[in-house]
């Protein structure tokens, strides 16, 4: 293996930065600070403190948001309705590659409640999920979802929040829950609660900085924002979209 | 009621000085009419922009300092040229960054500078000069004035009150026309393609002047304009104000 | 190693491109829909006007503490089951990753655009060890089936009309010739599909680094990035050293404002945060992620004053939309990964100042760049800083001066600014010489020698034979 220059690496920098710097630990203390200042307090108690009346406002924001960005968003009253909606959308859709029609899920309590495994039952709609058993053969789950994820035409994920002003769903990646569920199938569908819905992303990021340091809620190893389907204008500047990712997407947004 | 100064200098640049006196000319006319004083220290010569630019410092400071001796005495001076005010007020500090004894001289001289359409209308409230121009208009914002000093307002206001001017405006009006110095002269097919296509903007308002306050831009536009066979005329805004 | 950059060849390069008219059209086409419209983006900030000088602020004070950033991330990284390597220049970087494809036994790759790759030349060296590189956003996808450069750091292909990749895609292919964006677009979907998923490892480059949590971030708006950092088992993630910023928080209004400069949007359409390999109880997600940290250079701008400020650009390509230069000579007239008034400043940091000089000098300090800038760099002071070092000399940058005449010419002009009355005279004589040399009546149709350029598609006027000095004299004071 080749040699790692990492003490030379940062001493040459901190070289660079001349003699007038100062001790690193003070510095380290200015630039990470401990307590989170009072505007992220303020934001954080916002959010908590949402009036219904408040969630529908920011709803309509999302609505009015996610329109040119070709990003559905859909009110519906409670987890039988979304069901409902996405057995529709199965029906309505053909599959990009091949013929038949799969799906693939997170697992998910908000998404084990929809039931779509009944609900698509009559259209005769396989539904796979990305549970893991931790007791199995890891290597062997994990070819088999990757299987299942390439083989669908539709994804289903919930989601960790939503953000009004720039049409973004917002996911931790969490055991159980593929990240190419999202990504690798022709249309993306995130299924997500009102309450999860935030102004905007810097109410987002006092959040996340708040969760930041709680290993159960704190950033793990990757995380993705996503603000519509997949897009390019690469050629003469013309919008397509599905470049790579899926070509559509859906928010149901449940307001129970 | 004006506000009462006791005198201003000028400062008239060089090219200005050289190829264009008829926009100083009208300078002083203008002064002469809103009853100012003037007065040209003769030792006057360059600020020190085209080495500066160019990256000859030593030569820039030169030209500085001698700028600065002229002129560390005088309470307002006013120029006829964004791009030499930026000069003074802006990049002598560069210029002079690690000399305190000059940089403070040149803050000095750099506070009491303005270009004259900025001088006009935020130092003398003054946006009618009582002027008439029968002709369409078009104005061309400079870089170095729009960018540095802030300055496309207070062109346009003047230019709204002349009587007779119909003022159209250029799309991307603050585009560079591609004069930049040296660069013009070191790269002259860029040059060439920046100006053509400022001439074409000029050209679809059907304006039959073109008015600008930097000689330099006004002299690459109006070579193009004339090698073209274009009968647009290309005047500094002083000679509109101050026929 | 090959060299990326070919910045000799800027005067050549910009006289084909400003004779190409379809170029022309497409570079006037870019500039119009993306330049204004960044500046609309900017000002609907709730911050104001002021969020350029606010996230200046916030990369500044990052790079003041590079170190300690760079420290804590890649402790962090390591923490989270990541590598980390410190690369000091391009042959580093690329030696890296060429161990981690051996020891991963690599035979293909998927990349997501990354502009630092292009700089340490890695494409090259992949396919020189039988790697099979795929680039996968779809404007590097285009130039690389073409054998061409990026001209645009945003859009790559920007230089290419529909007709252009229509009959490329027919060659390379071997589809029915179609000049349908859509059509194209999802030929190349096809293709790079098969691509992500039978690819052993997925290089990327990083938009920013978050010290505080440990994670790199990417951002795009095909997803290409994302198959690239998901579906391999092997995920290498190339970053300039100066990429890094302290806190999640700062990520807010860097986010923003690299979205709204690189393409006009409020945000990028995927964002993605990485912080180490997906643990094997996970459903998916590459196994390995090696994040390489590059200097290649970057300390040495760190250390002088002049240039630091060029570290805490963002590479977002909001200054390219708005350079008039740029909008003339494109991005391949540059010779180099970094093109427009960024490439013109950060190139011959990289390149050498002396190999770059046209990029220095070929522009014209508008400073519409400046004003478009998200973190409001100033481009024009570094670029009249570039200058001076290679119109002087300077050691630090083994600058040698650029032209004795030039500075002849130059002393000689501060000389005769510096005595009026030897100055009043030359000016004078010139007046009267001219008449000599031109004809009488009429404007200057040929300058001679060096200036001769500046005439070929101009006259000039001739210096008054009644200087404004001389006319001052004799004025009629008023009454």
């Amino acid at each position: 293996m080749i040699q790692n220059h990492r003490a030379s690496f940062i001493n040459r920098v901190r070289q660079s930065l001349g003699p007038d710097i100062g001790p690193a630990d003070v510095r380290r203390a200015r630039i990470f600070p401990e307590t989170s200042e009072k505007v992220s307090q303020n934001l954080l108690q916002a959010v908590q403190s949402r009036a219904p009346k408040e969630r529908e406002t920011l709803l309509a924001m999302l609505m009015d948001q996610a329109g040119p960005l070709h990003l559905h968003v859909t009110p519906v009253a409670d987890p039988a309705e979304a069901a409902q909606q996405i057995a529709a959308l199965v029906r309505q859709k053909n599959p990009e590659w091949g013929e038949k029609k799969s799906l693939i899920r997170w697992s998910h309590p908000l998404l084990d409640a929809l039931d779509l495994e009944s609900v698509l039952a009559d259209q005769h709609i396989p539904v796979h999920t990305t549970a893991m058993d931790s007791q199995a053969d890891l290597q062997g789950q994990r070819q088999l979802i990757r299987e299942n994820t390439v083989a669908s035409f539709m994804g289903i994920t919930a989601a960790d929040y939503c953000v009004a002003d720039t049409a973004t769903i917002v996911m931790k990646t969490h055991p159980h829950q593929g990240r190419a569920v999202s990504l690798v199938p022709s249309v993306h569908v995130a299924v997500i609660t009102i309450d999860q819905i935030l102004t905007n992303l810097t109410e987002l990021y006092a959040v996340l900085d708040d969760e930041k340091n709680t290993p159960e809620n704190g950033l793990t190893h990757h995380m993705v924002f996503i603000s519509g389907p997949s897009k390019t204008a690469d050629i003469e500047l013309t919008m397509v979209h599905g470049a790579h990712g899926p070509k559509e997407m859906h928010i149901f947004v449940i307001r129970a | 009621m004006l506000p009462v100064f006791p005198e201003v200098t000028l400062f008239v640049q060089c090219m200005v000085d050289a190829m264009a006196p008829e926009a100083a000319m009208g300078m002083v006319r203008l002064f002469d009419r809103l009853g100012i004083a003037t007065s040209f220290p003769e030792d006057q010569t360059c600020c020190g922009q085209p080495a500066f630019n160019a990256g000859y410092r030593t030569a820039s400071r030169k030209s500085a300092m001698h700028f600065i001796q002229v002129f560390e005495n005088a309470e307002c001076i006013v120029c006829p040229s964004g791009s030499c005010v930026a000069m003074v007020r802006h990049h002598y500090l560069e210029l002079f960054a690690d000399d305190p004894h000059w940089l403070a001289r040149a803050k000095k001289v750099g506070g009491n500078i303005f270009e004259l359409t900025e001088f006009l209308v935020d130092v003398l409230h003054i946006s009618d000069v009582g002027a008439a121009y029968q002709g369409t208009v078009t104005y061309h914002d400079s870089c170095h004035l729009l960018r540095s000093l802030g300055v496309g307002r207070q062109p346009r206001e003047l230019l709204s009150h002349v009587r007779g001017l119909t003022l159209v405006e250029m799309a991307q009006s603050d585009r560079c026309c591609g004069f930049g110095g040296t660069f013009s002269i070191k790269y002259p097919d860029i040059s060439t393609a920046l100006v053509a296509d400022k001439v074409e903007r000029i050209l679809e308002t059907g304006a039959d002047t073109v008015v600008g306050c930097d000689m330099g831009c006004l002299l690459n536009i109006e070579g193009y304009l004339t090698r073209m066979g274009h009968p647009v005329t290309v005047k500094h805004i002083a000679e509109l104000l101050a026929p | 190693m090959d060299d990326p950059f070919t910045t000799e060849k800027y005067t050549a390069k910009s006289r084909q491109a400003i004779s190409d008219k379809r170029l022309q059209g497409a570079l006037a086409d870019v500039q119009a829909r993306l330049g204004p419209a960044t500046q609309t983006m900017y000002s609907a900030q709730p911050e104001g006007a002021g969020i350029r000088q606010q996230a200046h602020e916030i990369r500044q004070r990052c790079i003041e503490n590079l170190d300690i950033l760079l420290e804590a991330l890649a402790d962090k990284v390591t923490g989270n089951g990541g590598q980390v390597f410190f690369a000091n220049d391009a042959e580093e970087a690329v030696s890296c990753c060429l161990a981690v494809a051996k020891k991963h036994g690599v035979k293909t790759v998927v990349k997501g655009k990354s502009m630092v790759t292009e700089e340490v030349g890695l494409n090259q060296a992949l396919e020189a060890e039988g790697v099979d590189v795929a680039e996968t956003d779809l404007g590097e996808y285009i130039i690389q089936l073409a054998g061409e450069k990026p001209s645009h750091i945003i859009a790559p292909a920007i230089h290419k009309t529909r007709e252009q990749v229509g009959q490329l895609f027919a060659e390379k292919l071997g589809i029915d010739y179609t000049a349908d964006p859509a059509a194209l677009t999802q030929a190349a979907r096809a293709v790079l599909r098969e691509k992500f998923l039978a690819a052993d490892m997925g290089i990327t480059g990083c938009n920013l680094a978050c010290a505080q949590t440990g994670h790199i971030t990417t951002v795009s708006n095909e997803g290409n990035i994302r198959m690239t950092s998901t579906l391999p088992r092997v995920h290498v993630a190339f970053m300039g050293m100066e990429r890094v910023v302290a806190t999640l928080k700062d990520h807010d209004i860097l986010f923003r404002l690299l979205s709204s400069g690189a393409a006009a949007q409020k945000l990028g359409g995927y964002v993605s945060y990485v912080g180490g390999p997906g643990p094997e109880d996970y459903p998916d997600g590459p196994v390995a992620f090696h994040l390489i940290i590059i200097d290649n250079g970057r300390s040495r701008m760190l250390a002088d004053p002049a240039f630091r400020e060029m570290l805490c650009c963002i590479r977002c390509s909001a200054c390219l939309n708005v350079c008039p230069v740029y909008g003339k000579i494109g991005g391949h007239a540059y010779g180099s990964p970094y093109s427009g008034p960024v490439g013109a400043v950060v190139t011959p940091l990289l390149a050498g100042l002396n190999r770059a000089q046209d990029l220095c000098f070929g522009e014209t300090l508008c400073g519409a760049c400046k004003q478009a800038c998200p973190v409001d760099i100033d481009l024009p002071r570094m670029l009249r800083e570039l200058r001076f070092r290679l119109a002087e000399g300077d050691e630090t940058w083994s600058a040698t001066p650029v032209s004795k005449p030039e500075k002849f010419a130059m002393d000689t002009f501060a000389w005769f600014t510096s005595h009026p009355a030897a100055y009043r005279a030359a000016l004078f004589s010139a007046s009267r010489m001219q008449a000599l040399v031109y004809a009488k009546e009429g404007p200057i149709r040929q300058l001679p020698g060096p200036l001769a350029g500046w005439t070929r598609s101009r006259t000039l006027r001739k210096i008054s034979s009644r200087p404004f000095r001389s006319q001052w004299k004799s004025r009629k004071q008023p009454s």
